[in-house]
């Protein structure tokens, strides 16, 4: 039997210092951002009963779960994602309202993907829900909470493309298609396949209008326009409502300035057994996935007893700082601000005190043989600056930046240090 | 006194992009036939594709005026290459994308490397497939046969995995049946073996990366509506 002790499993991965601290700063300002929206911190079990992924709505497929029995031999899995955990809480335990209900979480979700394929199988999800509003105005906010959170982490290049299910949906009504044919021209068309598609199309007989929007339907993205140039007259109510959404949230994020950042994509059919209305993907150079994705679906918390409709979206934190990274768009400054080198280490301790009360980050030196080694440790793990304790009570600190070096006092070290504490206090009393 | 820094530690560091140059768009070639197909249609479409038809051992080849970067890479790692972002656009066969499953666009069917993919075997098994309890399938395209007996047959078989000369299986006993590629039927008809049953047509593919056709959409829809053109 192999033995491995050593590895961790595929498709999960530890995170070192300084990938952690990516990933906190990160998952802190997208959290940041969707807290001045208003969205307050949820958590759900990872742990979950696989009943949950399958209704008709909620369904995954089962070979992406991770599945295993509890004692009672029920099944459970590690959740594939968060909303559907999210909008069981929801529907079963807030489900009184007030509404408008904003919701915002971070957590890790599993997904048995393909081996040896980067895409990770233990992965970030932070994401917001709106539950409790149907209309175009949340449809919005969600967008736009997304399209912060991904500028606050410094992207900029990036593109959000927004799509709407129940056009498809509607056009599949409108020709009385049989669900195992409106299933392969969903595929065709998120495939974009015009060939096949017309080939599948032909021997169909469905108003020439469906047909020809049908066929059109994978090359319509793009701007504006693209809603523009169809002509609503032939469509039902359900795809013409679709593009009248679509066509406000475009207004909407235009009159505010965010133009340069979405584009239209009536072809995104995927996930349509959950969606209601609009999807949006987001999309940047370097990695051929989308970086966050989202969409409104209505249906959903109908599945656990409460008919509340819902918008929402998740971003994929570590897509996310991959791309910042392979963008040179994260730079984090290493290591703590001190380091407190001296023999008299009950001098050491009350300096380390008053400095952290201070407000710095201070590492005791715990096991340098010479202040040389002390210096050489600081060098080697980016503190900034290193406070010597000489054994006749003064005080050295060097900036390792500049190479400065400065001699005072314990007192007054203490006293500057306490002053610049002090001041912050007076400074909040004013 | 101390070195400053709480204030870079509490905010992460931003740098600048720098924008405007035009990106590199890259295009994976199946090594082989179909490259050499594909380089002459690159080269109509008004790449310059010289460095390409230079012999070398070479892996990354550039159209300076275009901006365009080819890899070469063998045939079943093109849809990967393609999926991952690590080339925009890929040019291969139908068989590779099928056994693959990549999510990809599939944006044209160039014709070229025209074939079917088919259950092969002796011909006594004519029609009398779907009568025996148990079938053994071998073939190199496992993901194939394993979707077409379980989706379109709906019928549970033993499927064997081989590398090459599939055509031998049958023939040895390993195997009841082959699921292969069927161009001529010449090597089937050499072995004494025939067509049971045609799985689909195959033929060379022109597909794009999801993010890719967004991102550089004028571009690859320039390309895309030249080479309909051509064809």
């Amino acid at each position: 039997m192999s033995n491995w002790r050593l590895y961790t499993p595929e498709g999960t991965t530890d995170l070192l210092p300084k990938q952690c601290a990516e990933k906190t700063a990160v998952e802190s300002e997208i959290s940041d951002v969707f807290s001045s929206y208003g969205y307050q911190v949820v958590e759900t079990p990872v742990m979950q009963f696989y009943d949950a992924y399958d209704t008709p709505i909620s369904k995954m497929e089962q070979e992406i779960l991770y599945k295993f029995f509890d004692k009672e031999g029920r099944i459970m899995v590690l959740r594939p994602d968060v909303t559907t955990s999210l909008a069981r809480m929801v529907a079963t335990k807030l489900s009184g309202g007030p509404f408008p209900l904003r919701l915002q979480y971070s957590g890790k979700v599993f997904r048995y993907v393909e081996s040896y394929s980067s895409v990770q199988r233990e992965f970030c999800q932070s994401g917001i829900e709106l539950l409790g509003v149907k209309n175009s105005m949340a449809d919005c906010e969600v967008i736009l909470c997304a399209m912060e959170a991904l500028l606050a982490c410094g992207l900029e290049n990036f593109q959000i493309e927004i799509g709407q299910v129940e056009f498809f949906k509607g056009l599949v009504e409108q020709a009385s298609l049989s669900e195992e044919d409106a299933e392969a021209i969903r595929q065709l068309i998120d495939k974009k396949d015009t060939l096949a598609l017309r080939e599948y199309l032909k021997p169909l007989s469905i108003p020439k209008t469906c047909r020809d929007m049908m066929i059109k339907l994978p090359a319509w993205f793009g701007g504006i326009e693209v809603i523009q140039q169809i002509d609503a007259a032939c469509l039902n109510d359900q795809s013409r409502s679709a593009l009248e959404n679509l066509k406000a949230i475009y207004q909407i994020l235009t009159d505010c300035g965010y133009e340069k950042y979405i584009s239209i994509d009536l072809s995104l059919v995927k996930g349509i057994n959950c969606y209601t209305g609009m999807i949006f993907k987001g999309i940047t150079h370097g990695v051929g996935f989308p970086i966050c994705s989202g969409g409104r679906y209505d249906g959903l918390l109908g599945e656990f007893g409460a008919e509340i409709p819902a918008v929402g979206m998740a971003i994929g934190t570590d897509r996310l700082i991959s791309v910042l990274i392979r963008q040179e768009l994260i730079d984090l400054p290493q290591g703590s601000d001190l380091l407190v080198y001296g023999r008299d280490h009950t001098q050491c301790f009350k300096i380390l005190t008053a400095l952290r009360q201070a407000g710095y980050t201070a590492e005791h030196d715990l096991s340098s043989s010479s202040y040389d080694e002390a210096v050489s440790f600081a060098e080697k793990t980016n503190i900034q600056g290193v406070v010597r304790v000489f054994d006749d009570g003064s005080v050295g600190i060097f900036n390792l930046s500049d190479g400065s070096e400065n001699i005072t006092t314990l007192e007054e070290l203490l006293q500057d240090v306490s002053k610049e504490h002090g001041c912050d206090c007076c400074h909040d009393h004013h | 006194m101390f070195p400053k820094s709480m204030a870079a530690i509490a905010a992460m560091t931003i740098i600048k992009q720098t924008e405007g140059h035009m990106r590199y768009i890259t295009i994976a070639l199946a090594k082989g036939r179909l490259a050499e197909l594909s380089v002459d249609l690159l080269e109509q479409a008004g790449l310059n594709v010289e460095q390409l038809r230079e012999k070398s051992r070479r892996l990354i080849f550039t159209d300076e005026q275009n901006k365009f970067k080819f890899i070469l890479v063998k045939a079943s790692d093109v849809p990967t290459y393609v999926e991952y972002g690590a080339a925009d656009i890929g040019v291969v066969g139908r068989d590779t994308l099928l056994e693959e499953g990549k999510d990809l666009y599939e944006m044209i069917d160039l014709g070229f490397g025209a074939c079917k993919m088919a259950v092969a075997g002796p011909a006594h098994l004519k029609g009398k497939l779907d009568g025996l309890s148990h079938l053994r399938v071998a073939s190199k395209y496992v993901n194939i046969a394993k979707n077409y007996y379980r989706f379109e047959k709906k019928q549970s078989v033993e499927i064997i995995k081989l590398n090459g000369s599939v055509e031998l299986a049958p023939l040895v006993g390993l195997s009841e049946v082959i699921v292969d590629i069927v161009e001529s039927g010449k090597t089937l008809k050499e072995n004494g073996l025939v067509v049971l049953e045609e799985i689909c047509d195959l033929s060379a593919r022109f597909v794009v990366n999801r993010v890719s056709m967004k991102m550089e959409r004028e571009r690859i829809l320039n390309l895309v509506e030249k080479i309909k053109t051509l064809l």
